[in-house]
């Protein structure tokens, strides 16, 4: 009796397999579509058992998909954009397309011998001219829709690789996520995409994710961050409006103070002469700290007072105007109410700069006096000192005084009703090589010009000297930069930056449904008849960005009438780890 | 996906360090030990590459799917990973011994107890795995209940029998998607041409899965206490913990030590307890 060679047997029947077409996508559509995915990898040449624990679990849901009379789409593909391979060019002189493409076929190899059924008819690489000409082609879909916009911002600058980071590609301790350094703040023009429009439908859509983690759902909640609440028009004593935003409106008669963002555009304007340098060397510390840094719960509160004065709209007492760099400009209106009765944050501001504090809620089992409170009170009670709430039990619900505060507000005119996101919009600037071009020109005579449709893909030039230093690759390359006009002729210039490479992952799961295709990003009936993918299986390390982005892409593309279903995972698996 | 790293720790070849006295051997720093993602950077991966040309791929599969439910962390564990090519081991010779099994002519129209034993864990195994499948994949009690069957197939007393034939062939089935190479291998070895992979997945028969229960005596001392029904097919330590678990037995069990228990299959289970 032959022994158990796994070896022999195992190489035989991959070899059959695959000259027998026997993980071919069936044509036919005789039966019921399921869509089997894993996360695609990064190409970094180095495949761990993470990978294998990931593709092995979607290989078996595919397999006995097949068995119980699905048609089943299992593809692999390579997220081939990002920033290791223009480092190995600059460490080794490696141009970063060969070194991808030796890695994604070192990679191939190493998956091919796992037994894995996938269609490697169907493989994407997202640097691969034939992917990124459809990227181009989204962009600017997001471009005609105004949804991709340009906007001089405050941004996360890595001094060490010379480029923008998303905040999420910053650490707790306000450090890089790959190279480690402090990151700065710097003002730099931004291509950004405008997720915020759609950021209601993202959170009221997880609802419908039955086959989602609970854990994941929360986290992408938290992450848009909705808060209800109003926003009140302040105004300074020039007569300046300074609207600020709060989710307690009933508060308003305990407000103190105020704090401004230092990057505010009024503090200028609102600074008095004798205060003038403070705030100048506040304002400087300011701009080199993080945003973690700045935010940070447990730090000791700073903060400069401008001089000036704002009037409480609600009974117009002249309060102080601070500024202090936990407000961060792009939150909300930069500016917020200070109530240090009855927020921990601002009583702590107030104790520490010796400012006025008063109670516009008292606590039911004991009396609560401004002079002797050790730390905010934020709970139930009732409201009092506070004209027209007085009495009116203190919280958010029916009959409560949140809801009667703005129900005042918008009788008076003082204010309005108004909900707010802790989403920002997605900043896809990236002054690096390696990544797609953004495909638009700068004219003299029209300005912002997007590359026609038949001009695409716009191809990433190869004959780049890659530094490490300075400016992006492709700000230096004369002859790639300039280009005529495609409107009027005139000589213009390029967009020398490239995309986030998380927009590259944001699609690729329709691609794979007409991966082969040369004329559209992909045929709409045969993307609409695949998806959407009926398990998707990765890492919880995505369970915002990726996942987010993937689900706003698809909602854009339905708004654009290319897609006809709202959220591209119908059931998610996020595998564990895999630990030695 | 491009992995979001965070945090700079350095890590130290675990071979250049002492574990009862973990220090750096270039500073002198003192190390702390962590249970981490595998990585290069990290010295720490067991690369894919390696296990695969010692065990194969089906096994290397098989240890993954098994070591934990797949949303929960897995530890790398080489005696699990071998235990796992062990199995696959066992039914290479399981359906290898069937293959040179001189079979049964036709099929006896009353099926023996071992032949209904045998259907029963067959179809219990259908169901489970299949269950396993939808949900929330729980692929490590899927491999487990393909051990139960291979066991079941082992100790079956129906070697020549068309059900046993039929144990095999579902066994593969089975164990198709799991190590697709291994049952694709042993599915052509019993004459098979078309590819297991194109097989239809198995559906349980429900009949299969009614269980002929018998009249179980209770006794405590000696004394019949009174009867219980249980599974005909229940082994002597199911019997014991059925009666155990019984309300007549735990009424006159409930506060007192057992001594000794004493099983008669398929009659009576006694206790001794102290007085």
């Amino acid at each position: 009796m032959d022994r158990y060679n796994p070896i022999a047997i195992e190489e035989k029947w991959q070899q059959h397999w695959q000259a027998q077409g026997l993980d071919k996508t069936p044509e036919a559509q005789d039966k019921p579509k399921f869509y089997a995915l894993s996360m695609f990898p990064y190409p970094s040449g180095n495949l761990h058992m993470g990978h294998v624990r990931n593709y092995t679990i979607t290989d078996v849901i595919a397999r006995v998909h097949r068995m119980q009379g699905y048609r089943v789409l299992h593809p692999m593909g390579w997220d081939a954009f990002g920033l290791p391979a223009e480092n190995a060019a600059i460490d080794r002189g490696v141009h970063p397309a060969k070194w991808t493409y030796q890695n994604i076929a070192q990679m191939r190899s190493e998956l091919q011998r796992l037994g894995l059924s996938y269609d490697w008819e169907r493989e994407v690489a997202t640097c691969s001219p034939d992917y990124y000409h459809w990227t181009q082609w989204i962009f600017l879909e997001f471009f005609k829709a105004g949804l991709a916009y340009q906007k001089e911002s405050a941004v996360n600058w890595d001094p060490i690789d010379q480029t923008v980071l998303a905040n999420e590609q910053v650490d707790s301790q306000g450090r890089s996520w790959r190279s480690g350094a402090l990151v700065e703040r710097r003002l730099l023009r931004q291509w950004f995409l405008k997720i915020t429009d759609y950021a209601e439908q993202l959170l009221t859509d997880l609802d419908q994710l039955d086959g989602w983690p609970d854990r994941v759902k929360l986290m992408q909640a938290n992450w848009i961050g909705k808060s209800t609440g109003a926003q009140v028009s302040f105004k300074t004593e020039a007569g300046d409006e300074l609207p600020v935003f709060t989710t307690r409106p009933d508060t308003l008669w305990g407000a103190t103070f105020m704090v401004l963002s230092p990057e505010h555009p009024l503090v200028d304007a609102l600074t008095t002469p004798e205060q003038a340098e403070a705030i100048a060397t506040y304002k400087t510390a300011a701009a080199a700290k993080s945003e973690i840094d700045r935010t940070a719960d447990d730090r000791d509160k700073t903060g400069v007072w401008t001089g000036s004065y704002a009037i409480n709209p609600v009974n117009d007492e002249r309060i102080p105007i601070w500024i202090a760099d936990y407000v961060l400009v792009e939150y909300g209106t930069g500016a917020i109410m200070a109530v240090p009765a009855h927020d921990q944050r601002d009583f702590e501001f107030a104790r520490t700069f010796n400012l006025p504090i008063k109670v516009v809620i008292q606590p039911s089992d004991r009396p609560l006096d401004a002079a002797t409170m050790t730390e905010a009170y934020a709970q139930d009670g009732v409201m009092v000192n506070s004209e027209a709430l007085n009495g009116i039990p203190a919280g958010k619900g029916e009959g409560q005084s949140v809801l009667a505060a703005v129900q005042w507000l918008e009788k008076t005119g003082r204010g309005k009703g108004m909900v707010t996101y802790r989403l920002r919009d997605w900043l896809i600037s990236r002054q690096r090589y390696w990544g797609v071009p953004i495909p638009v020109i700068y004219c003299p005579e029209c300005g912002i010009v997007p590359v026609p449709d038949a001009d695409l893909p716009v191809r990433l030039p190869e004959d780049v000297e890659l530094t490490g230093r300075g400016a992006s690759p492709l700000a230096g390359l004369e002859s790639w930069l300039n280009v005529p006009c495609p409107s009027c002729g005139t000589p213009a210039r390029r967009e020398t930056d490239t995309m986030d490479t998380f927009i590259d992952s944001s699609w690729y799961f329709l691609r794979f449904t007409d991966a082969r295709n040369g004329n559209q990003v992909f045929d709409p009936a045969i993307a609409n008849d695949w998806m959407p993918v009926d398990q998707y299986v990765g890492g919880i390390e995505h369970a915002i960005l990726h996942l987010l982005y993937s689900r706003f892409f698809t909602k854009f593309l339905r708004d654009r009438g290319v897609l006809n279903f709202s959220e591209p995972f119908k059931r998610l698996l996020t595998q564990g780890m895999v630990q030695v | 996906m491009n992995p979001n790293k965070s945090g700079k720790d350095r890590f130290i070849p675990s071979h250049t360090v002492d574990p009862a006295n973990p220090i750096d051997p270039e500073t002198g720093e003192a190390l702390t030990v962590s249970y981490q993602t595998m990585s290069k950077s990290k010295y720490n991966g067991v690369a894919p590459q390696e296990v695969i040309s010692k065990y194969g791929t089906d096994t290397a599969r098989m240890f993954i799917l098994f070591k934990a439910p797949p949303d929960k962390d897995l530890e790398w564990d080489e005696a699990d990973v071998e235990g796992q090519f062990r199995f696959l081991n066992r039914v290479w010779r399981l359906v290898m011994e069937h293959k040179e099994t001189i079979k049964d002519e036709g099929d006896s129209s009353t099926p023996t107890k071992a032949e209904k034993t045998l259907r029963y864990a067959i179809n219990y195994a259908v169901k489970e795995i299949t269950e396993d499948l939808e949900g929330d994949y729980q692929f490590n009690t899927a491999v487990s209940e393909l051990m139960k069957l291979s066991n079941a197939l082992a100790d079956a007393e129906c070697k020549t029998s068309t059900v046993y034939a039929e144990g095999i062939e579902a066994l593969l089935k089975l164990l198709a998607p799991f190590a697709p190479h291994i049952a694709e291998e042993l599915w052509h070895e019993l004459g098979h041409s078309d590819s297991i992979h194109h097989q239809a997945w198995l559906t349980y028969d429900p009949a299969a899965l009614v269980v002929d229960e018998i009249s179980l005596v209770i006794q405590i001392m000696g004394k019949t206490r009174g009867t219980i029904q249980v599974p005909a097919q229940a082994d002597a330590a199911m019997l014991e913990q059925l009666a155990r678990e019984s309300e007549i037995a735990q009424r006159y069990i409930a506060d007192k030590s057992v001594k000794k228990v004493i099983v008669v299959p398929g009659k009576l289970v006694n206790f001794v307890v102290a007085q």
